[in-house]
Formats: structure tokens, sequence, C-alpha cells
């Protein structure tokens, strides 16, 4: 390839020059490729799929007359596994938010019914918590909301 | 007379130096430092540090990352969390979900997810989950805010557990060990 001979205006060019021009374009092609990016995969990436966060469903509520659910038997696991993580000393919740009893727990039943109807608790993009969780939480929310307007305890 | 092919030839080589050369950048990935003894290049290398740095498209790692990080199990300590879930989500409410490895690291490639900013990141793991309460802006090397000490810019390291909850213990392959 260097021997060839390039011809402009009928002229011949030194061989040298031929040579320059070649070592020009061969410069060129690595500046090109020395700073073009390269997408490889990364090893050992152990990655899931892309999703879209769905729109925050409107629950219909509905609450069994009698038997409240339990706070220590049904509420309290369901924060613990959702809630407690933030909502706790060490947890990125304020303190005046923490879920350290059912006395605190009661006090914030509003707020919580109202941060899980509207889909911005557990905030995103941690998963929503379950249809049943919900009814589990609000009812039993429902149900302290009711003891509280009689000034009776919130519900064990 | 020295011929014009000539000299493009005599300075295409500097050419090159100045058209890839960026100071800022040059002088952020110089103070990364060196690897960690018995730590070779990969998946596993300097945790807690900002990983776009180098893998945000200007180099020198080919790879190239959307997010990158470390999941630590408290706020001080030194101990990872392997196989924690982080789910990242955009502006548009799309979710990317990836795992921590032995090293607590875990990244999201460019080429699998382009962002649209601002963008938000949860970490979940043996039934523990933390969200973040702020948004990122741009940056998509969780170090850059979340560095080893909580200041006033930074409220500290990526962590999970509770106080009293141990990580699982995680032991990376080291040099040596194969």
């Amino acid at each position: 390839m260097i021997g060839v001979r390039l011809v402009r205006d009928g002229a011949r060019q030194p061989r040298w020059r031929s040579a320059a021009l070649l070592v020009t374009r061969g410069l060129a092609c690595c500046l090109l490729i020395a700073c073009s990016e390269d997408r490889g995969d990364g090893r050992g990436f152990a990655g899931g799929e892309v999703g879209v966060i769905p729109p925050c469903p409107t629950r219909q509520l509905e609450c069994p007359e009698a038997g409240a659910p339990s706070y220590e038997k049904d509420v309290l696991p369901i924060l613990e596994s959702r809630c407690i993580g933030c909502h706790s000393d060490g947890g990125v919740a304020p303190a005046n938010r923490w879920f350290t009893s059912e006395a605190s727990v009661c006090a914030l039943q509003t707020t919580i019914r109202k941060r899980l109807s509207d889909c911005s608790m557990p905030p995103p993009p941690l998963p929503r918590v379950t249809d049943e969780e919900f009814a589990t939480i609000s009812c039993w929310a429902r149900a302290a909301a009711l003891a509280k307007a009689k000034n009776e305890p919130c519900p064990p | 007379m020295t011929s014009r092919p000539l000299l493009v030839v005599l300075c295409l080589p500097s050419l090159i130096a100045i058209a890839c050369a960026d100071p800022v950048h040059d002088a952020a990935v110089e103070a990364l430092g060196g690897e960690q003894p018995g730590v070779r290049k990969g998946p596993d290398h300097r945790p807690g540090q900002p990983c776009l740095t180098c893998h945000g498209g200007e180099g020198p790692a080919s790879f190239q990352m959307a997010f990158g990080g470390t999941v630590y199990a408290h706020a001080s300590g030194d101990a990872p969390v392997q196989d924690a879930t982080v789910i990242v989500a955009d502006a548009k409410g799309r979710t990317f979900q990836t795992t921590t490895n032995c090293a607590g690291n875990f990244w999201v490639p460019a080429k699998a997810f382009e962002p649209v900013f601002p963008a938000t990141a949860a970490v979940m793991a043996s039934g523990f989950s933390a969200a973040m309460t702020s948004i990122i802006n741009r940056d998509g090397s969780c170090s850059s805010c979340h560095t080893a000490e909580q200041t006033q810019s930074s409220p500290g390291r990526v962590w999970i557990y509770p106080a009293g909850k141990d990580a699982t213990p995680a032991h990376c392959v080291q040099m040596g060990d194969e």
C-alpha cells in the first residue's frame, strides 16, 4: 500500500508524500477509535427488567362490621416489613413519624391511611402495599379513628 | 519548505492528545487513587467510589453505567450487603432493578437503561428497605453524594440495616484466591 502513488492534477507525487497521506489517514482513524465510546455489557451484571410504575389505583375499602384487625397480630408484621426500616430510630423518617409503639401508630393513623391511599408511601420505587395489606391497615386505622372519637384506646 | 501532509503527520499525535484530554476529568480520575491491594479491576473493585467518574462515558473504563454505587450494612463500618435489591426509577416512572454483588457494588448499564432525570432509588435487603427522600438530579454515581462521611451536603453512605442487624459476611474472590 505504501508503494501506491496518488495522482493529482495529472502530476506524479513523490513516494514519501503518498506514505505521509496514508499515515495521516491512519492516524485520523486512530483518533476516531480512541475517542469513540465502547458500550460493553459489564462483567457479572445481574440486572432486572425495566418496568413502569403504574398509576395509583383507587381502592374500595370494605371493613368488617365486627372484629377489626389486630394491631399485634395483623398490623405490626406489615409495618415491620414495609415501614419500620425508615420509620424508626436510625431510619430516614423524622422522629415525629416513628412507629415505635401502638400509641405512636394510633396517633398517626389518619396520615398513614392517607399516604397508603395516594401511594405516596411506601415511597416509589419501593413496591406498594398489596390490596390485602392496605385493607388490614386501613380497617385497623378506621377502628382506631372510631375509638378515638369515643375517647377509647386504639384497638389492640 | 515543509509540505502540508508532513506537518499534519507531525502534529496529529499532539492533536489526538489534546482532543481526548479533559484536565478536570483526568484530575477526578487521578483523585480516586489506585486499586485496592488484591482486588483486580472488575465488578468488585473500588466500592464506595463514584463509579461514573470512570464509567460515565469519558473513560478510562469502556463499560458505561447509568447508575452505580455500593450498599453498606450500616452508616459506619465497611461491611457491604450482598444480594440487596436496588430499584431506580426515572422521571417517566420507568424502573430498573439490579442486585448488589459481594462487594456491595451495583450498577445499571447505560446500554440497558437511559434514565430521564430526575430519578430516585430504593434499596431492599432481608426484609429491610430504604428509599431516597430526595431526587437524583443528574449524577448516576451514588457515591458522589453518598460519601463515607455524613456532612451538610451528604446523607452519608447508602446503608440498609438497623443497629443490631449484621450483614451476612460476603467474600469476593481476590487475586491469589483462585
